[in-house]
């Protein structure tokens, strides 16, 4: 039942497979240059290059790998956000909003439109704690009155996102009296602050969002530019505050950046992806290669048991290993690793059935090298085409697997993050924002995409006799 | 054949023990037991059971857990169980409530009495009780079971449908606009996560058009998008399977001389290529079939389903040991009877392949 798989050179018989353990003969080469030889892997080059959606999934996947090892620049030069902030918002923000990327000014200048002299209302030159108080109520406001026309309704009111109506505090007598009953703000209190009573809240009326939140943000945010103590901002502190950052993804519910954590998880994911099939790699090979060479009744003991577990829920086994031993990310690499050699094991077995009987084996056999070192220096370099295009279709399979395991919480925990765990994240809220789940979705359905396309490609350019036409 | 088959099942029995065992040390050597769902806060726990009576999610309430001291309805045979907090060393006999329902089905003792106790209770042909709910081991499945399999089955059912005529198609149109656009949509199929799929299916099948309900399993309509979702990653992987097995097939003499007699293309194809290109969908179905069911894992999460992988999730989140174990011996005898019957029917589809000679 297992698959022999052809040689990487197929019955191609002018390219003697040579071992890639790098010393060419010169002569060898003298020769290669006087009839332009093409080597196994420049072939596998050339038709790999000719393979438009293999090269477009490496650049993506090399973009996204470049992202993932940049993190740290992007971070501090691009988002301006830390993927673990939060902001503490109640409500995702859309994607192309503005936040501020700090925690402690979290409300401050929150759509990059404050200058110094719209703070700077009685043009007196400097900002108190006036006229950032100021400025938050006529914020809060205008992102109420959404006709824009100076007066809210209830309905504009109402449609408040979630912040308002838990952090809005109206500013009047009647308020006062409604939080010494400690009743619930419940459906038009705050129009009893409507004092001229024309069914409108003016301006002047609300007073909105001020004690809880802007009091003490502006208290914090005077202690901490004002370097000169003088109780206000002057123009020139005034540009030594932190400035709002646009969230081109959006934010999740606690007011992290999405693009900043979805670089970082992707970051996680790809790590995982790679480390997992290294070491499906190394168990494989090291399986495959020894049952293959050593051959009779070990292989076939070596196999029956890849045969067993091939019909094995394992996936299970990992899901147990990772509830119970409490989500270890090395434990994840090693846990999905060790699910994915089996594949490999048999691919290496064929190929190395069939080279073992090859002349050089032989020869190194001949002047006494040993098992070990023929089976890792001679037989697996030689069978490295079909390795590594099976390699390279493990890794979104392993990645697949690690977003499966987080999205059932189970894999990469907080404040680590990976694709999988944000689109978990975001499937709790998907109504409300759908992005959420939509770009973690995205990036990694492209990755994989890209990394199927790429494997695909490299089996057709390696593996020529695979080809299906 | 007999000989394969009896050689099959003894080996398939010694690979279930042998996961039985793991499984068995890898549970009891978890922080935390059945008891203490919060992790590491009272000494003693006093877990009401909630009555079970209805097949929907939530499968089961999660128990009540209280202090000591404020277990007043107590009595050490009511429904009411007091379970140690510790596991890992015995409780000597000190505990004033260990006349009661301390032992509590074992997990007091040390690890290796515990799995001769399981082993013992397998052995008298039981799965045991759950630890958490009222309901045996055996009880809770056979309610979850017949959600899973339905569930997999027309996964499985959506997949061959929508698979092969795609691969059909593609494989006879090699080459062609039709074959590069399902081999694209194909790929695409085969790198959306489900977990990715459900949710968008939700949200605009059921929250955007109201076809559909979002979550749970009461009628036969809120199967569908489920099995969707679970289905359209194989449709994709059986169609490009089927692709490669049409393009091996076509080119083969005996399919020369069928078309040489003069028989209809529709003759040729549906008689003597299909069951060739169909070789590598079967004998992919053994592992499809683990996937599957690692696959509803993840659909009934979503979708809020009744079925076994939701209890198999909670239970390991739970440690309620006994489900834990019960489930994965499920899984395992599902699955190597599924791949046993899988290899018989790969002889009868191929001859050439005979396990005589083994």
């Amino acid at each position: 039942m297992t698959t022999n798989l052809p040689l990487p050179d197929g019955d191609d018989g002018s390219s003697i497979p040579k071992g890639t353990d790098g010393s060419v003969d010169p002569t060898e080469k003298a020769a290669n240059d006087l009839i332009e030889g093409t080597s196994l892997w420049k072939d596998a080059w050339r038709r790999l290059i000719k393979n438009r959606a293999a090269m477009t999934g490496t650049f993506i996947v090399f973009a996204m790998s470049m992202a993932a090892i940049l993190y740290q620049p992007i971070v501090e030069y691009g988002t301006r956000f830390n993927q673990d902030e939060q902001h503490s918002y109640i409500m995702p923000k859309a994607p192309g909003s503005y936040s501020v990327p700090s925690y402690h000014y979290r409300l401050m200048d929150p759509e990059g439109e404050w200058s110094f002299d719209v703070i700077d209302r009685h043009d007196t030159g400097r900002i108190d704690a006036e006229d950032i108080h100021e400025a938050y109520r006529r914020w809060e406001f205008q992102r109420l009155d959404r006709d824009d026309n100076g007066k809210l309704t209830w309905e504009e009111y109402e449609r408040a996102p979630f912040t308002m109506s838990t952090e809005t505090v109206p500013d009047c007598e009647r308020w006062n009296e409604i939080r010494m009953s400690m009743a619930p703000i419940e459906d038009r209190a705050i129009f009893d602050c409507d004092a001229d009573e024309d069914g409108y809240l003016h301006y002047e009326d609300t007073g909105l969002l001020v004690e809880i939140v802007s009091g003490g943000e502006a208290r914090d945010i005077l202690s901490r530019f004002d370097h000169s103590e003088t109780g206000y901002l002057t123009a020139q502190e005034f540009e030594g505050l932190p400035r709002p950052e646009r969230n081109w993804l959006g934010t999740d519910q606690l007011g992290r950046d999405l693009l900043t954590r979805l670089i970082y998880g992707g970051r996680i994911s790809l790590a995982v992806g790679l480390l997992a099939t290294l070491v499906s790699f190394l168990i494989g090979v090291t399986w495959g290669a020894t049952a293959g060479f050593v051959g009779g009744k070990l292989d076939n003991i070596m196999m029956r048991i890849v045969d067993v577990m091939y019909g094995l829920p394992f996936i299970f086994l990992v899901i147990l290993l990772m509830v119970v031993f409490g989500q270890n990310i090395i434990l994840l690499f090693i846990a999905l690793g060790a699910v994915q050699w089996l594949t490999m094991a048999r691919i290496v077995r064929g190929q190395v059935i069939s080279l073992k009987s090859q002349e050089f084996v032989e020869a190194a056999q001949t002047i006494g090298v040993s098992k070990p070192a023929i089976i890792f220096r001679h037989l697996i370099p030689n069978a490295l085409g079909p390795i590594i295009v099976y390699a390279t279709l493990t890794v979104p399979a392993v990645m697949l697997e690690e977003a499966f395991l987080s999205f059932l919480g189970l894999g990469v925990q907080a404040p680590q993050t990976s694709w999988g765990a944000l689109a978990s994240e975001g499937r709790q809220v998907m109504e409300m924002a759908p992005w959420m789940i939509l770009w973690p979705g995205l990036a990694l359905a492209v990755t994989l995409l890209s990394l199927n396309f790429l494997g695909d490609g490299l089996r057709d350019a390696l593996d020529p006799q695979l080809r299906k036409d | 054949m007999t000989r394969f088959i009896l050689r099959r099942s003894i080996a398939s029995v010694f690979v279930i023990f042998t996961i039985i065992i793991i499984s068995l040390w890898i549970t009891r050597l978890a922080p935390s037991n059945p008891c203490l769902e919060e992790r590491q806060v009272q000494a003693c726990t006093c877990v009401k059971m909630h009555d079970l009576d209805r097949p929907v999610f939530p499968l089961y309430s999660p128990p009540v857990l209280m202090p000591l001291d404020s277990c007043e309805y107590w009595q050490p045979d009511s429904e009411w169980v007091i379970i140690p907090f510790s596991f890992d060393f015995p409780i000597p006999g000190t505990d004033p409530l260990s006349v009661g329902p301390i032992h509590y089905m074992g997990i007091s003792e040390w690890g290796n009495t515990q799995a001769a106790i399981y082993l013992r209770t397998l052995a008298r042909g039981s799965l045991g009780d759950s630890m958490i709910t009222d309901r045996t081991v055996l009880e809770t499945l056979g309610a979850a079971l017949p959600y899973t399999i339905q569930l997999g089955l027309q996964a499985l059912l959506i997949a061959l449908l929508i698979g092969i005529p795609a691969g059909l198609l593609a494989g006879l149109r090699q080459n062609t606009i039709t074959d590069y656009s399902v081999m694209t949509v194909a790929m695409i199929g085969v790198s959306i996560p489900n977990f990715v799929l459900g949710p968008l299916l939700i949200l605009l099948f059921s929250l955007h058009l109201g076809w559909f309900t979002a979550v749970g399993w009461y009628t036969w309509a809120d199967s569908v998008l489920p099995s969707i979702t679970l289905g359209l990653f194989y449709a994709a992987y059986v169609a490009r399977l089927t692709r490669g097995g049409v393009l091996e097939v076509i080119r083969k003499d005996y399919i020369r001389t069928a078309r040489a007699k003069g028989l209809s293309e529709q003759i040729v194809v549906m008689r003597h290529a299909l069951k060739g290109a169909l070789l590598p969908v079967v004998s992919y179905l053994g592992p499809a079939f683990a996937a599957l069911l690692a696959g509803s894992v993840v659909v009934e999460e979503i979708f809020s389903l009744p079925g076994v992988g939701t209890h198999f999730v909670r239970s390991a989140l739970n440690r309620d040991y006994n489900l834990v174990l019960g489930t994965i011996i499920m899984y395992s005898t599902l699955l190597v009877f599924l791949n046993l019957v899988v290899d018989i029917l790969y002889t009868v589809l191929d001859p050439r392949v005979s396990y005589e000679d083994e």
